[in-house]
């Protein structure tokens, strides 16, 4: 770990028990997930310490020095209401949120709809719709305008075992983030224009 | 300011606990249990044993976890040789692992960090839930093994004290279980549940827990009971969970409970988004743009 800190930038990972959150954060993350190490059960005993499991991982945007190192942090958010507590420390300096749906459970839309109108609301964080385990007859939008989700709001497809597939969503975060960030005083380069995906 | 209601709720329940012939165990109401899980010398969960309210305490543990590791590095584990201070020999298996360190526990005071208990319970029963997988069930199991790990100071509350009970523990920032969907804590219970056996209980003491001053007894089975314990728990957690089934919302049901939440979030707004450079956004969308 380098001693200089590195800019980071903070993203949380939110929806209902079991939307694949874990998943997602394992499979964008890159190295950095707790969650992958263990310690030697055989015997060796050679590894004084490792890490714990939990959804915390990080990702690096580039591998320069110091302050101009910068880094994705990305934070997997408790789902159950009474967790808004945590919800609160852990939005807290995020830029943006995911919102994994599980399509195939709608049992779990109620716990996904407080989280999203608390977020969205409570912290005016940009965000993404992504929807897991779509069925071949789904359609995204139904599916938002059920959960009450904005027109404006994006929406897509995510396998989060797939990890093209959940950067494709953290792009699509970071071009809406984008698009809603007033361009910095002489910066005339607006960020959208970077976009093109899809 | 706690009610003194809920204050006075919360003492009965303690003082049933220091009464108890076990004073790790309050003789139960077997309608309405409630299980104190305690790591660190810290009262950390409170659940009623429901499939629900044990799902809810798999995340309540992790979101601690997860909190107290915001923004930082992830907590260390000691490893288990290092934790029980020994030379430790060929493992069979992680539950043999996690049976030595609750002998040391029990034996020299040995404390047992919740990190290594997180980790451990990944290590013995996997690594967790992936999509298409049996994801109630993994959760349950981390139940029985952070029960067995944590040490689990069974109590029954009696009569509608749960509640109470659970707003005090809140008040004191313990995370409680349960509350909202708990099918176990929101009706009363049928008469002829009243004679059901208690459900089986671990006593294990972990070294520095205490509840509200009580120096618990240790009471330790041994390796053979807490593994038997365990295979027990296993079962029924996957029975309680086959039988258990969750209804789909209505839309009008989703509208009414956005509306809801959208004015509690208007009414209490959080930390505001931060500023972030433009330059910043451009390398981090053109560096996904290329994995």
């Amino acid at each position: 770990m380098s001693a200089t800190p590195a800019t980071s930038v903070k993203i949380v990972v939110a929806g209902a028990y079991a939307a694949g959150k874990t998943t997602f954060i394992r499979s964008v993350a890159d190295g950095g997930v707790v969650s992958t190490e263990t310690v030697p059960s055989d015997g060796s005993g050679t590894k004084a310490t490792t890490t714990a499991a939990m959804d915390f991982g990080r990702l690096a945007i580039d591998e320069g020095s110091g302050a101009g190192r910068t880094e994705l942090l990305l934070f997997g958010m408790p789902g159950q209401a009474r967790f808004e507590f945590m919800w609160r420390i852990l939005v807290q300096g995020a830029l943006g949120y995911v919102l994994l749906v599980d399509a195939s459970k709608p049992e779990t839309w109620r716990e996904t709809v407080v989280i999203d109108a608390t977020l969205a609301m409570g912290a005016r964080l940009p965000r993404v719709v992504a929807v897991n385990r779509t069925g071949p007859e789904q359609d995204l939008h139904q599916i938002a305008e059920t959960l009450g989700i904005e027109p404006e709001v994006p929406i897509v497809v995510c396998d989060p075992r797939d990890r093209s597939s959940a950067l494709e969503v953290l792009l699509t975060l970071f071009l809406e983030i984008a698009g809603r960030e007033p361009p910095a005083a002489g910066d005339g380069v607006a960020v959208t224009a970077t976009g093109g995906w899809k | 300011m706690i009610d003194s209601r809920i204050r006075s709720a919360l003492g009965q329940l303690i003082h049933k606990c220091g009464e108890s012939a076990r004073p790790t165990m309050l003789v139960p109401d077997a309608a309405l249990p409630l299980r104190l899980l305690v790591a660190d010398g810290h009262l950390v969960g409170l659940d009623c044993g429901s499939a629900l309210c044990v799902r809810g305490l798999a995340h309540d543990l992790q979101a601690l976890l997860v909190a107290s590791a915001a923004a930082t590095d992830p907590a260390p584990v000691p490893a288990t040789a290092q934790l029980i201070e020994r030379s430790r020999g060929p493992m069979r298996s992680p539950v043999a692992e996690a049976v030595a360190v609750c002998e040391a526990a029990v034996a020299r005071d040995v404390a047992v960090p919740h990190a290594w208990i997180d980790l451990h319970a990944q290590m013995v029963l996997g690594p967790g839930p992936d999509p298409g997988e049996r994801i109630i069930l993994g959760h349950h199991e981390w139940r029985a093994v952070r029960l067995l790990l944590l040490g689990g100071l069974p109590a029954v509350a009696a009569g509608n004290a749960w509640h109470l009970a659970a707003q005090v523990l809140r008040s004191r920032s313990v995370v409680v279980a349960g509350t909202e969907n708990c099918p176990a804590l929101t009706r009363r219970p049928a008469a002829d549940a009243l004679s059901a056996p208690a459900p089986p209980l671990w006593p294990i003491r972990v070294p520095g827990a205490t509840l509200a001053g009580q120096d618990e007894t240790p009471v330790y089975r041994g390796a053979a009971a807490v593994e038997g314990a365990l295979r027990g728990e296993l079962a029924e957690v996957r029975r309680q969970a086959a039988t258990e089934a969750v209804e789909a919302p209505s839309g009008g049901e989703l509208a009414e409970i956005r509306r809801q939440a959208t004015a509690a979030a208007v009414a209490a707004p959080m930390a505001g988004q931060p500023a972030v450079g433009t330059d910043v956004l451009r390398r981090i969308i053109d560096r996904l743009k290329k994995l």
